[in-house]
């Protein structure tokens, strides 16, 4: 489904990626993993197109998407949820929603309610600025304003960051709802446990490179990776 | 005339600066606080606006009302296409980059200025008001038989600044309801507030940037016809607005439209009163030295965020 081929990738002059690869099927969780400043967060801007592709590819579906304008990528159905939420702070909560709306293709209506029944709270909350909710409440509007596109693509970048353990549980429920309607995430995560309990592969980048990829059965016999690249 | 009715005329003087520096301001305050451009160049498109104005109502020459609808359509629109192809053509090429920006628009300043010099000549372009009847303004005075309604000589307005005053109240009211109640208004929030976000959710910023740079023009534009029946359009009438819309969205925190109004209002208000009492540079010097003190004491503005 998405494909990142060779990529290459920086800010100016300075290359973060340097010809990093990764496939994301149709209802799989890939995780990325790696220390800081790796190249992860470099990696979903540059599928996103917020960061300038020196060489390489992204194709979705066969198609290649790396040669399209950045603000023409959502509607081919990649989503974004970037570290630190990164909400419309002055807006209001249902206002951030429809920003989300508009590049979907499809039912606005019918998205919009399907996407406040997963997330029940954020219908209480709809005329409040989304600057004054809960760091909790506020990672769910992040996620339910990227779902709102109805991507077939979720790029999210440390979605539990700074979360108390019970909106932690909430977002990786929500993680693998998604994952059984068949979209493909390309998570980007510190958490150990929180990769191992929902990933299905994971690829961990260094050097803005991907180093090794491990599938789901793999990684009890290889933990000493994640102690080596995540630092724990 | 006694000190009451003077200070009264010399307020309703100042309303009417008041809402052309509002509208003007808004529109710099726009493209300031959406695209984070000093547009030096703001000045210009008031002065391309009035002298546009001018054309067309000369043009037209029909009946002034006519001319003068004409103008309050044709010369924003007209203005604000200027100023979205200077958008594509100049700002969009330096990735609106805050520094080459400011540079480039001083560039453009000259380049309207000298444009309009060149194809217009230097003389001052008088408009007809579509109407401008004397409206004689009573006065109420207290004495020792009571309350007595006067008729003090020199009191009086005419219909068309109180014209100027509703319009830009009405357009400042349809701005807001546009940038509040509109999917566009709300395209322009979201990319004022994170530019890189919305390129992520779909938003095509350039070509936002490209309306809010037109918008912002048009406005200006407005401001410039509704006042050019009272001051006559000339090419060097871009520094009066461009000073005080400066000082307006500077003391009224940058980026923050109701701050932008509410010192729009304060900085049109006090330039007329000082004006009518002392003298229109006591008025500007006073004005700008209020700047100083907002920098000093409130940088954020009046109504601004600190960062």
């Amino acid at each position: 489904m998405l494909e990142v081929s060779d990529l290459h990738a920086g800010y100016g002059n300075v290359r973060v990626l340097f010809g990093l690869n990764i496939k994301v099927n149709r209802g799989e969780v890939h995780c990325l993993c790696g220390r800081n400043g790796a190249g992860k967060s470099t990696t979903l801007k540059a599928i996103m197109g917020l960061v300038p592709i020196q060489s390489g590819s992204v194709e979705l579906d066969g198609e290649k998407i790396s040669s399209l304008p950045a603000y023409r990528i959502p509607a081919r159905g990649i989503g974004l949820i970037p570290q630190g939420r990164r909400l419309f702070s002055e807006l209001s909560v249902e206002e951030n929603l429809q920003i989300g709306l508009m590049s979907g293709q499809h039912d606005a209506v019918d998205q919009h309610e399907r996407v406040l029944n997963l997330f029940p709270r954020l219908r209480e909350r709809l005329s409040q600025a989304a600057g004054t909710l809960s760091g909790g409440e506020q990672q769910m509007l992040a996620v339910a304003r990227a779902l709102c596109l109805n991507p077939k693509v979720l790029l999210l970048d440390e979605p539990t960051e700074g979360l108390q353990p019970s909106m932690v549980e909430l977002i990786r429920a929500a993680i693998i709802r998604l994952k059984n309607e068949g979209v493909a995430i390309l998570l980007v995560e510190q958490r150990i446990d929180a990769v191992m309990s929902v990933a299905d592969h994971v690829s961990f980048v260094e050097h803005g490179q991907t180093s090794t990829t491990l599938a789901a059965n793999e990684f009890e016999n290889r933990r000493e990776m994640f102690s080596r690249y995540l630092g724990v | 005339m006694d000190f009451g009715p003077h200070l009264f005329l010399a307020i309703l003087e100042g309303a009417v600066t008041a809402a052309v520096i509002s509208l003007t301001a808004v529109g710099l305050s726009l493209v300031f606080g959406i695209m984070r451009v000093v547009n030096v160049a703001h000045g210009e498109f008031f002065m391309l606006g009035a002298v546009v104005a001018w054309w067309i109502a000369t043009s037209i020459g029909i009946h002034p009302a006519l001319g003068f609808t004409a103008a309050l359509i044709i010369a924003p629109i007209a203005v604000g296409a200027i100023a979205a192809l200077s958008d594509r053509l100049v700002l969009s090429r330096l990735e609106y980059d805050p520094e080459r920006t400011i540079v480039a628009t001083i560039g453009l300043l000259y380049v309207f200025q000298q444009a309009t010099l060149m194809t217009f000549g230097p003389d001052a372009r008088p408009v007809e008001p579509p109407f401008n009847h004397r409206l004689a303004i009573p006065w109420i005075e207290i004495s020792e038989s009571g309350l007595n309604l006067t008729w003090p000589w020199g009191l009086a307005t005419t219909s068309y600044k109180l014209f100027v005053i509703g319009a830009a109240c009405i357009i400042v009211a349809a701005l807001w309801v546009f940038l509040q109640r509109t999917r566009f208004g709300l395209i322009m929030r979201a990319t004022q507030l994170d530019r890189e976000m919305a390129t992520a959710f779909g938003i095509p910023v350039r070509r936002v940037y490209s309306v809010v740079f037109a918008l912002g023009a048009a406005l200006a534009a407005l401001g410039a016809v509704l006042i050019v029946p009272v001051q006559q359009a000339h090419y060097l009438m871009g520094g009066d607005p461009l000073l005080l819309s400066f000082i307006a969205v500077i003391i009224g925190g940058l980026g923050s439209l109701p701050g932008t109004i509410l010192a729009g209002v304060i900085i049109g208000m006090s330039d007329g009163i000082i004006s009518v009492f002392f003298s229109p540079t006591l008025a500007k010097i006073l004005a700008t030295l209020l700047v100083a003190l907002v920098l000093i004491f409130r940088p954020q503005g009046l109504l601004g965020r600190a960062p």
